[in-house]
């Protein structure tokens, strides 16, 4: 029997991208017009067809409401979140409620979950791979932004399942990247992983031995991102044009996306470049009927401008982790870059100031999360490879007391898997059910932290109070997802679970949208 | 090498599961209690490298791979609790105290305990080092190793020469070692 097969996703908020290890040796697959990264982008055509990737990207512009692009800043968020907010406002597709403070896109008259539309993406990578090896492939390790919370990792895994993936595991792509770097080199380092992605930025510090990788810490930003430094060369190009033409183009979504593509070319082009034209011809068209070209030229002097304070929060985090670690710059043995982003100067430049040496750049920053995911499938997969991640949880597990408040279960950066045990005992007579909200986040208050959802655990012993003691398991497995459960301490009964208020997708929505999506035809250009 | 994934060791692997709850942090790591960090992290790592349950993700025997889930848990409980040095003082008089059978996993009251010490320690010793050093005098008291503690405290007064506090435990240490 040939060896079993399983890929590594780079599921990113811009862009995706999907590798194997093929006889001992991690590689990038291209698609069949020998691309290597994939825009996560999904548009659903008027004839009932659905396109992924860079074409689908196309359609951003001449398709605006029926395209889904950066679905990743929306996923396992709750539809009152700031982020939704936001993205409700500057968006070209429509996001609406769904049930239990889910978020939906509504595209053509119907409401699609979050992760159906990464699941598009995700069959996409699968598909790729297949027509690579010539044969079905459904095993997959994908990967997550470090600083993702549960409901992210959860929502990230039902995409993969949507997809008819058995996601294998799902790590993060700092972890992933480290990995990628360190794979079969021998080395004995402190480094750190600089991973500013198209939503989200990321970074770890990792001591590597060999073949074991132990992140010390991890820290992030999920709401920051190169999608951020578009929006404020898209800002710019909005003021400048309202100013010269005295027209408001800020409701029209249409003139929007072009802003917003140029502005990502414009960013893109000054990564090589001291200054770029941005020219988008017929933007506006004026009463009298006369178009108006967007004509004009940014400096890489003026981009860093507007970007800076953005940088500067990065190192914010840098700190952070640091500290967690507790490590100086100094102390640092190589930074590594990783994201797209990482390509302009201005990061670079300050990335090498902050420690105080030059960053690693043997790594490809648009495809190292890819193969560091693809070692780690294949590592799950054969029992000869060994690699060892020793992963931590980016933030702190709390349990919801009284009046708002919340106490600490499981301390940001613990190694994982791990589980803790908290003893409950009922407050009334013939107490049937007990209930306890579970948080993530740095505060002690439940409101500045994310609720993860409500967990009831039903069926007790009848007695009176205080007679039944209820033990709570709480448990990060090795996705650095949470598990909760539990028994009944003298008895060792336990407790049926129900989690309500978490927004996510049950199993019967998982399997529904499963059948959905097999159905929906994937276009090939 | 014979590797535990080998189906020889899982009878043996399957019972350090099941009885996992009556052994110590330092006996999971298979260190000794007085062994330093370093040698706490190096045994965590070959714990890593025989236990990780990825090592197992391939076999097919689920209740082989939950036994070595709970003993893995276990191992990455034990090192954060002792790579963590107020924690691993704390734990240290935890299980050579009176409760021990009770007090083998670090728990919440156990951290709030910690606290209170870090306060008292805080209310003596005015600097880090100072600090560090009077907890693990408190530690050798309390375990009776009189001639260990007095050379912490011995320390502790290095770094807070002034510390009138620090140097009247000093002598009644000194004058209790040499049999007052």
């Amino acid at each position: 029997m040939a060896k079993q097969l399983a890929m590594g996703i780079d599921l990113g908020t811009s862009n995706s991208c999907v590798a194997i290890v093929e006889d001992g040796v991690p590689k990038v697959i291209a698609n069949e017009w020998g691309e290597r990264t994939h825009a996560s982008v999904v548009s659903f055509l008027d004839d009932g067809g659905v396109l992924v990737g860079n074409d689908a990207k196309k359609h951003i512009i001449t398709n605006p409401r029926n395209t889904i692009s950066s679905a990743k800043r929306l996923i396992g968020r709750y539809s009152f979140s700031e982020e939704v907010k936001k993205a409700q406002s500057i968006a070209s597709y429509e996001i609406v409620d769904g049930p239990n403070n889910a978020v939906r896109v509504r595209v053509k008259g119907r409401d699609l979950a979050i992760p159906e539309i990464s699941s598009m993406v995700l069959k996409e990578m699968r598909a790729i791979v297949e027509a690579h090896v010539g044969h079905a492939v459904t095993q997959a390790v994908i990967t997550v932004p470090a600083f993702f919370n549960d409901n992210q990792r959860q929502e990230t895994k039902n995409a993969g399942k949507i997809a008819g993936l058995d996601v294998l595991r799902i790590i993060n792509e700092p972890t992933a990247a480290a990995l990628a770097y360190g794979f079969g080199q021998n080395i004995h380092q402190k480094v750190v992983i600089y991973d500013l992605g198209g939503g989200t930025f990321d970074v770890s510090i990792l001591q590597i031995g060999e073949d074991v990788f132990e992140v010390l810490s991890t820290s992030g930003d999920t709401y920051l991102g190169g999608d951020d430094f578009d929006d404020r060369v898209a800002a710019w190009m909005l003021e400048s044009f309202t100013a010269q033409h005295k027209v408001d183009l800020r409701k029209d979504r249409h003139a929007l996306a072009k802003l917003k593509e140029a502005a990502e070319r414009a960013k893109i082009d000054l990564a090589d470049n001291d200054k770029t034209r941005i020219h988008i011809p017929l933007l506006y068209t004026d009463k009298q009927g006369f178009s108006h070209d967007l004509d004009m030229t940014l400096t890489r002097a003026e981009f860093n401008k507007m970007v800076m304070d953005l940088v500067q929060r990065t190192f914010k985090v840098c700190d952070e982790a640091l500290q967690q670690a507790r490590m100086t710059p100094a102390e640092v043995d190589g930074v590594i870059l990783v994201g797209g982003p990482t390509r302009l100067p201005i990061v670079r430049n300050s990335v090498r100031h902050y420690f105080q040496r030059e960053p690693n750049i043997d790594v490809d920053p648009d495809l190292v999360v890819a193969l560091g995911a693809a070692i780690q499938a294949d590592a799950l997969l054969d029992a000869s490879t060994a690699t060892y991640l020793l992963d931590v949880t980016p933030q702190t597990l709390r349990l919801g007391t009284v009046s708002g408040f919340t106490e600490v279960v499981i301390e940001r950066n613990t190694s994982i898997p791990i589980d803790r045990t908290r003893t409950f005992v009922t407050a009334r007579d013939n107490q049937e059910k007990v209930k306890i909200r579970v948080y993530q986040g740095e505060s002690r208050k439940a409101s500045e932290c994310q609720m993860l959802g409500e967990f009831e655990f039903a069926g007790l012993r009848q007695a009176v109070r205080g007679e039944v003691k209820v033990e709570v398991t709480f448990e990060i497995d090795t996705d650095g997802i949470v598990n909760v459960s539990a028994r009944d301490v003298e008895t060792g009964q336990k407790a049926s679970t129900a989690i309500t208020l978490s927004g996510g997708l049950s199993d019967d929505d998982i399997a529904a949208a499963a059948a959905r999506t097999a159905k929906a035809e994937v276009r090939q250009r | 090498m014979a590797e535990y994934t080998d189906p020889q060791f899982w009878p043996q692997l399957k019972h350090l599961a099941a009885t996992i709850d009556t052994l110590d942090y330092f006996q999971i790591l298979n260190v000794a209690q007085t062994s330093p960090g370093a040698q706490i992290k190096v045994s965590y790592y070959q714990l890593a490298r025989a236990l990780h349950p990825d090592k197992f993700f391939h076999l097919d025997d689920e209740s082989l791979k939950e036994a070595v889930t709970k003993i893995y848990k276990r191992v990455t409980e034990s090192y954060m609790t002792l790579k963590d040095e107020p924690k691993r003082l704390k734990y240290l008089r935890d299980i050579n105290g009176p409760d021990r059978a009770s007090k083998l996993r670090f728990s919440e009251e156990s951290e709030a305990e910690q606290k209170e010490q870090q306060k008292a320690a805080a209310k003596v010793a005015k600097t880090p080092k100072g600090e560090q050093m009077y907890n693990t005098a408190v530690v050798d008291l309390q375990n009776g190793r009189l001639d260990a503690a007095y050379k912490a405290l011995q320390s502790a007064t290095l770094f807070e020469p002034a510390n009138a506090e620090l140097k009247r435990l000093l002598a009644e240490v000194d004058k209790k070692r040499k049999g007052g």
